[in-house]
């Protein structure tokens, strides 16, 4: 049995500690996942983050162990913060590269809109706090669905809603961010 | 001005709702007012949301970019394993990135490397090459890639070198040479070739598809290359896994090419067949452009949807494909034919070629990838194709097959539903049931929806196909239906998700045929009939308002039929069933109003029948059944006379019929049904004598049943089940020398069963609970030894059911066994040995109440379970601990909105045991305050005992309350005229009130 799948079974068995637990682990699976499918893509391809969370869910979690939706929301919940965390450190990374601060530098043929999605992402990572205080579930719906890639089905089950109240809070979301990214 | 977000956002939201432009600006007009702030924002939001154009963030598509792992990265230039020199990324297989590369020696030449991603198991990866090496050096064909060499990087990474072939994928190809239907055939035979030679030298391919398949042009013309030959083996990886993944990422797209057995989880049993299949897949792309499991549908849905659809659901013919398919004419263009010639091109023989090849079951795929050649080298020469159409009748019993598997292996179900006081018995599966269902509901959700797109497909399908096929279709459905609904599922008290599954798909396709028909009076029979099939289908599954729709809507069809044709019996039976289902829907159902109207139109439906058809023994048999489901429900609506006299009226037929026909099985149950409910009514009604005797006349006739069909597990196991719920009563009522003999019988009949069908739990599972209520029996009527070595049985039974299934309904019974166990023990002396026990169940009984902390009965062994241990502390005089075991059973209780005197009662003797007498004190003060009504004699004798012991170690103003509680018991006690004689008194415990008055008083 994965890690993973211990601590859902615990989170299950209704053991708070083990929720703690899983975020690291699942940072640390992502990251190695992470690792190891850039290997397998040529240069200029990219791998899509969310599609990266699913397979982490495949891998990671024993589905006839865990059968409960609540702790499935627990992994997809810490896999988009950790998918985040992620990202948001790639995506600094980068722009340091970009501005001749790694010596590691090589030559790439990014195509230009990468670039552009990288500053949407630093943009959307840095609105995120205000929007979470301003509306905590609005947050939480974005983390869900950008960065683990949740349909909105999945997330009104994760978060106990229906999909009629997803899709409302999503279309208040969206509006926001385009509002805020614009700034 | 700050704004309030909040409101901003409901504004914004109300707003949404409304349409015309108007209407927002009268409505924030009045909801902001002056506000002008508030105004802008909800309005920027409004156009934000407007500028977004309705469309969802693409989740995240900021990738995790090359930068990541630079380093890791091959770079052109760098050499690996000092031979090769990477010269030019030239692609992306589904495991790495492939290279062009010079090798330097032995020889120079060009070659293709495919570089594996980094953190695999590299040295396995290539022990598993090595092991295969031999056997890919042998392969020689023009039509396959040779692999040369497979190596490590200096950073671990395995590559693979294989001859450099310079070609598009064959579906480009084909595409963009626009290929004829012929030309596309002429260049897939040499790929079932290679394939086939791979074969015959061991070597399975197992990742076929398009991208591994490279045309290349020599002198001109096309020749297919087949690459990676031995790689999928080398990377042993499960395909599954890997392929989802890149499935999830980019849409690479293996799993479209995936056979079902490969799509079966951890499935090592895959053979050549495996590549038939994808050749088949490949070919069905090759001739309409899309595979059978269509990309979009691999976007959308979930991993293990994907898998599923791999394994159950059956793809289109290609024909039917290219007539829903919107692209139909660029299809057609890159084909170089017209449309309408393409679709009949298609029709049949290469329809039947493609779905052949495609067949779930691989026995009967073609052979070999040589026959497969062939039979398309056939179609061009315009010979008969040994491949032929797949009748619906047949993919109807293929598909009942593959749920019948499911079906036999997930028998498990509980049996005895009735309870008894004495008997501790775990009966919590059934609450599982409740619960495991609830949480599949959501992914049941998903299945559904799923279905859902499946069933629009085969609408898609059966308006196609001719009338006569859908009459076939339908005479499938109801040979299914009746056979395996009826033989299989009725009998069982419950159903696993599977078999749910299965039922709600049989009234899905029955609701799918009812729509495709036309109305005029011969399928208005259907409409009634598939109404009535869908209705007992949810009857069934218990969905009693989907029940009542569906069966309202058939009696009305039925009424119109028979108004035309009164004199059709088979119309007119159906109706009564229809009519029967309505009135049992609705008595069972919390809220039925109509019952009483239901119940009398069922009754003189069927009354009716028997009039009109008198001689027919089917009616009577109907009109039997429903006349004694009347009976029952006047019982249990306290009209029990009137049940039955109901049932007087059918005893002499329903008895006839047996008696006529006593091979005829239904019959017979029948019969052994109108026993049962017998008893059943003259319980309700107080005639117990009656009842009784009743009861040993339903439970002769169920034996004898049980022995005339000795193939029929159902009555075999009904007939068992009786013998257990009468030895219950027995026991309840003490008799206990007979309950110790049905049980037995129970017991022998059960443990045959289980030597009979051994993979079954059903049967285990009812020998589990007969010995656990046996073993309590025993126990009961002081047979310790006996009631010990039952208990073990029972343990020894459950541990079986465990290991076979851990489930937590298996648990519980396993938990109830131990203590079992640990309760006859206790009375055996070994008290010891008890809490062991004990401590062992009640971790076991922990996993379910974890699981489901209302389940009630785990709940109720739980609080038995703490009685036990205590009881056994107490004989080990460790009454701290005995008192903290009572608080357990007490909590458990509580849980289960029980509070039992008894309880409260043993916790004041545990406490007053250990010297505690405040607490003695507080205790018995609320418990004779709170309690009074429910004390018994008993308890109050033993209240005022432990007073009296607390007392003894009491702090002065403790003590003189202590006494004074055990002085008020006696003499409630006193007051229930229970004469308290000097001989109980003359216990020690009860010196400091011996010298009251009032307890003078009252022994005087």
């Amino acid at each position: 049995m994965s890690d993973v799948t211990r601590i859902l079974s615990q989170i299950e068995a209704g053991d708070p500690a083990a929720a703690e637990k899983l975020l690291p682990l699942v940072y640390d699976e992502l990251r190695k996942l992470a690792a190891v499918r850039l290997a397998q893509e040529k240069p200029g391809q990219t791998l899509q983050a969310t599609a990266l969370v699913h397979d982490a869910y495949v891998r990671l979690v024993d589905t006839d162990t865990v059968q409960r939706w609540n702790s499935r929301g627990h992994f997809f919940g810490a896999a988009a913060e950790a998918m985040r965390r992620i990202l948001v450190e790639q995506a600094r990374r980068k722009a340091a590269i970009k501005h001749g601060g790694d010596w590691q530098r090589v030559e790439l043929s990014d195509p230009p809109a990468k670039d552009q999605a990288n500053q949407e992402l630093l943009a959307l990572d840095a609105a995120l706090p205000r929007l979470a205080a301003e509306d905590p579930l609005a947050a939480e719906i974005l983390k869900l669905k950008y960065f683990a890639g949740l349909a909105r089905e999945d997330i009104a089950a994760i978060l106990g809603l229906s999909v009629h109240e997803i899709r409302q809070k999503w279309n208040y979301t969206r509006a926001w961010l385009r509002l805020e990214l614009e700034k | 001005m700050t704004i309030n977000p909040q409101r901003a956002q409901a504004l914004f939201l109300a707003a949404l709702e409304m349409p015309e432009s108007q209407d927002r600006d009268r409505f924030l007009d009045r909801e902001c007012g002056p506000d002008d702030v508030l105004r802008r924002r909800v309005e920027a939001l409004l156009s934000a949301h407007e500028a977004t154009g309705g469309f969802d963030l693409a989740p995240s598509g900021a990738a995790i970019g090359a930068t990541v792992d630079a380093a890791s990265i091959a770079i052109a230039g760098s050499l690996l394993a000092g031979r090769y020199k990477l010269i030019e990324a030239i692609g992306e297989g589904g495991m790495g990135s492939v290279w062009v590369a010079e090798q330097k020696e032995p020889v120079r030449r060009k070659v293709a490397i495919k570089l594996i991603k980094a953190g695999m198991d590299s040295k396995s990866v290539l022990a598993r090459f090595e092991a295969e090496r031999q056997a890919l050096a042998m392969m020689d064909h023009p039509n396959i890639a040779k692999v040369f060499d497979g190596g490590m990087t200096d950073q671990g990474r395995p590559f693979f070198v294989m001859e450099y072939v310079k070609g598009v994928p064959l579906t480009e190809y084909c595409d963009q040479a626009r290929l004829s239907l012929k030309e596309r055939l002429n260049l897939f035979m040499p790929v079932c070739q290679a394939v086939q030679h791979a074969h015959q030298k061991g070597i399975i391919h197992r990742d076929l598809k398009p991208s591994n398949i490279l045309v290349c042009l020599y002198d001109g013309k096309p020749v297919p290359k087949v690459i990676d030959f031995g790689l999928a083996k080398a990377m042993h990886q499960s395909l599954t896994e890997h392929s989802l993944h890149t499935a999830h990422g980019m849409m690479v797209g293996t799993p479209l090419y995936m056979s079902p057995e490969q799509a079966e989880h951890n499935n090592l049993d895959v053979d050549t067949r495996t590549d038939i299949y994808s050749l088949g897949v490949i070919l069905y792309e090759l001739l309409t452009g899309s595979t059978p499991l269509e990309r979009q549908q691999m976007k959308v849905a979930a991993f293990n949807e994907i898998l599923r659809l791999i394994k159950d659901v059956e793809p289109p013919k290609p024909s039917t494909r290219l007539s829903s398919s919107q692209n139909l004419p660029s299809i057609a263009a890159q084909r170089s034919i017209e449309p309408a010639q393409l679709k009949k091109s298609l029709i049949g023989e290469l329809d039947w070629i493609v779905m052949k090849a495609l067949d779930k079951e691989r026995s009967r795929r073609y052979e070999t990838a040589n026959g497969f050649a062939r039979d398309v080298e056939r179609f061009l020469h315009d010979e008969t194709v040994e491949a032929g159409p797949v009748s619906a009748l047949y993919r109807m019993r293929k598909f009942a097959k593959r749920y019948k598997t499911g079906l036999a292996l997930s028998f498990a179900v509980l049996l005895i539903t009735s309870s008894s006081a004495i008997v501790s018995t775990y009966w919590g599966l059934e609450a599982n049931w409740r619960r495991w269902e609830a949480m599949e509901n959501l992914r049941e959700a998903n299945a559904q929806r799923d279905f859902a797109k499946e069933a629009q497909a085969e609408t898609v399908r059966q308006r196609d196909a001719a009338r006569g096929s859908r009459q076939r279709s339908r005479a499938a459905l109801d040979e299914i239906s009746s056979e395996v609904v009826q033989e299989w599922l009725t009998g069982l008290p419950e159903y696993t998700q599977k078999q749910r599954d299965f039922l709600k798909r049989i009234a899905t396709h029955y609701q799918q045929i009812a729509v495709g028909e036309e109305v005029d009076s011969e399928n208005n029979q259907h409409f009634a009939e598939g109404y009535l099939r869908v209705a007992q289908i949810y009857s069934l599954l218990g969905d009693t308002a989907i029940v009542q729709q569906y069966v309202a809507d058939s009696i009305k069809h039925f009424q119109e039929l028979i108004e035309r044709e009164p004199q059709n019996v088979e119309l007119r039976m159906q109706h009564v069933s229809a009519l029967r289902l309505q009135f049992k829907t609705d008595s069972k159902s919390m809220n039925g109003e109509k019952s009483d109207q239901f119940a009398e139109e069922a009754l003189r439906g069927a009354d009716r029948l028997v009039a009109d058809f008198p001689g027919n023994d089917e009616c009577r048999l109907l009109w039997s059944m429903t006349t004694i489901d009347y009976a029952l429900y006047l019982a249990y609506s306290k009209r029990g006379q009137q049940g039955l006299s109901a049932l007087d009226r059918v005893a002499a037929d329903t008895a006839r019929l047996k008696d006529l026909f006593p091979d005829i099985k239904r019959y017979r149950r029948q019969y052994c049904v109108y026993l049962t409910n017998r008893y059943v009514v003259l319980d309700r009604l107080q005639r117990r004598d009656e009842a009784l005797r009743g009861r040993l006349e339903a439970m002769q006739e169920a034996d004898r049943l049980a022995s005339d069909f000795p193939e029929d597990v159902e009555i075999q196991n009904s007939a068992a089940r009786n013998h257990t719920n009468y030895g219950i009563w027995l026991a309840g009522s003490e008799k206990f020398v007979q309950a110790d003999m049905e049980f037995s019988i129970a017991n022998d009949l059960q443990s045959q069963l289980c030597l009979r069908f051994p993979s079954s739990s059903l049967y285990l599972t009812s020998l589990g609970k007969t010995q656990i209520c046996w073993s309590d029996s025993k126990l009961k009527s002081g047979q310790t030894d006996e009631a010990i070595d039952i208990a073990n049985r029972a343990v020894a039974t459950w541990g079986k059911l465990t290991s076979r299934s851990p489930d937590l309904g298996n648990v519980g019974g396993l938990a109830s066994a131990r203590a079992c166990v640990a309760r006859a023990e206790l009375q055996n002396g070994n008290a010891e040995r008890s809490v062991l026990i004990l401590d062992e169940a009640l971790r076991e009984n922990q996993r379910v109440v974890d699981s489901d902390a209302r389940n009630r009965f785990a709940l109720d062994d739980k609080h038995r379970m703490h009685m036990s241990r205590a009881a056994a502390l107490r004989v080990l005089k460790r009454f701290e601990q005995a008192a903290e075991e009572m608080r357990a059973a007490i909590k458990a209780a509580e849980l289960i909105n029980q509070r039992v005197a008894e309880d409260f009662v043993l916790l004041t003797g545990d406490l007053a045991m250990s010297g505690k007498a405040a607490e003695v004190r507080e205790l018995a003060q609320s418990i004779t305050t709170e309690m009074d009504e429910v004390l018994s004699k008993k308890y109050l004798l033993q209240l005022a005992r432990f007073a009296c012991i607390a007392s003894k170690y009491a702090e002065e103003i403790d003590k003189r309350a202590l006494e004074k509680i055990a002085v008020d018991a006696l003499v409630r006690l006193n007051e229930l005229k229970v004469s308290l004689d000097q001989e109980t008194f003359t216990s020690s415990d009860f010196d400091p009130i011996r010298n009251d008055p009032k307890i003078f008083a009252v022994l005087k």
